[in-house]
């Protein structure tokens, strides 16, 4: 396989050099731009050394008895597990050795063709396993939800499984003049004893075809019909296209929302227990390396986030849907106080 | 009869984190399984004594002590709890 010459990319502050071959070139910086890393100059000061081989040798990994705490992945039933101080994420044909904090080495099959114009399921999570790996040993830990806020002291999370509303409810809330992290994944930081913050990872949102119906300005920005890499059902929008000036780069969220769709039935919000928004939070963290002193570091993390905000549910119903002054009205008042 | 049929002691598992917030319940998630389980008050206080490597019997007696209730119930609540742990893979007997 032909190398490609070094690339550079840039991530909340992570300098990532990437050499690969030239066959996956193109497959591998869609997945890394739609993650948020964006191309740079080479440089020789690098926090990230990402390499791929492509071979039909595969590399040895522990198996059995030797893997401690394996796991498949229920979505994509790639396994991971760590040994020795690395993490695996093992798949048929491609493997992800993340062997220190600044080392990911990347394994692919040379049987399989790496078709730019249709993305590898299994390149694309192990690529996401592996990086989501390597950020958890910089303490950002990856939530599975949506991130916006009226400023950057008073953010706003939307957590919950997919199809419970995110990203209707982070289009009509944006549309009342909110301001957006993502509206599908962020992580959480610590920085000492300061609040926890919240800073975007996945930024373009995604929608199912019909809700251009509620929302006519995504006819314009879908125009490419271009679909999320990983639910093809779902159009990419790219937000920041739409709404430039609502960006956000960071938030401390003060509230968390757990939403869930009912139709017929009336919007209201109800606070819960902080142990119920713990476990619904926990079961929308990316929890890929267990080493114990990392996963102690993630709970504390949640932990803390749970103390930080005020936890409710919301019942979305249809008076809430693509209504921006009603979603403003009723998640407005949670988080004025602050 | 001998009612009591756990042994003496256990040790709860190393790879279990703990996280606890202000509503009397914890969260136990086990590193191995990446299980997670929600102990109310009562669990709570039988997995520390056991953290601090406490004997059944002294478990028993606090469980009695802190919740007023007989040693009968105590000595039948921490029985079946144990045995939960030890289940799950969050105990081991010493």
């Amino acid at each position: 396989m032909t190398s490609a010459s070094p690339r550079f990319y840039l991530m909340h502050g992570i300098r990532a050099r990437v050499d690969l071959t030239a066959d996956v070139l193109s497959a591998v910086e869609v997945i890394l731009e739609y993650h948020g890393f964006k191309p740079t100059e080479p440089t020789e000061r690098v926090d990230w050394f990402v390499r791929f081989e492509r071979s039909s040798l595969r590399p040895h990994v522990p198996t059995g008895a030797d893997a401690n705490g394996v796991a498949a992945d229920p979505q994509t039933g790639l396994q991971i597990f760590r040994q020795d101080g690395s993490l695996y994420i093992v798949g048929d044909d491609a493997v992800a050795v993340v062997a220190s904090d600044e080392r990911l080495d990347l394994w692919l099959s040379d049987g399989v063709v790496y078709d730019e114009s249709r993305l590898s399921p299994v390149l694309y999570f192990v690529l996401t396993f592996a990086l989501l790996g390597l950020l958890q040993r910089r303490g950002m830990f990856a939530i599975h939800g949506a991130a916006l806020g009226l400023d950057e002291s008073r953010g706003l999370l939307l957590i919950g499984e997919s199809d419970t509303g995110k990203s209707t409810l982070s289009m009509t809330l944006v549309q009342s003049g909110w301001r957006y992290l993502s509206d599908d994944s962020f992580f959480l930081i610590s920085n000492g004893d300061a609040p926890i913050e919240a800073i975007p990872f996945r930024r373009d949102f995604g929608f199912d075809a019909d809700a251009e119906e509620i929302f006519p300005e995504l006819r314009e920005e879908t125009s490419a019909h271009e679909t999320q890499l990983t639910d093809e059902r779902k159009r990419r929008v790219r937000i920041d296209r739409l709404y430039p000036d609502q960006f956000l780069e960071r938030c401390i969220p003060r509230v968390i929302v757990f939403p869930k769709v009912e139709p017929g039935e009336v919007s209201r919000v109800a606070d819960i227990r902080p142990t119920d928004a713990l476990r619904r939070l926990m079961t929308q963290s990316s929890f890929v390396d267990m080493d114990a002193e990392l996963a102690r570091h993630q709970m504390d993390v949640l932990q803390r986030i749970i103390r930080q905000c005020r936890c409710v549910t919301l019942v979305a119903g249809a008076d809430l849907k693509g209504v921006p002054a009603a979603a403003d009205a009723l998640l407005r008042p949670l988080i004025s106080i602050f | 009869m001998a009612r009591m049929t756990v042994p003496q002691t256990y040790k709860p598992n190393q790879n279990v984190v703990v996280t606890e917030l202000d509503d009397d319940e914890s969260v136990l998630l086990d590193l191995n399984t990446r299980r997670y389980y929600t102990v109310n008050e009562t669990g709570v206080l039988i997995w520390s004594q056991l953290k601090e490597g406490k004997g059944i019997r002294e478990i028993c007696d606090a469980v009695a002590g802190e919740f007023d209730i007989s040693s009968h119930d105590a000595t039948t609540f921490v029985e079946v709890f144990i045995s939960s742990l030890e289940k799950e893979g969050l105990v081991t007997k010493e």
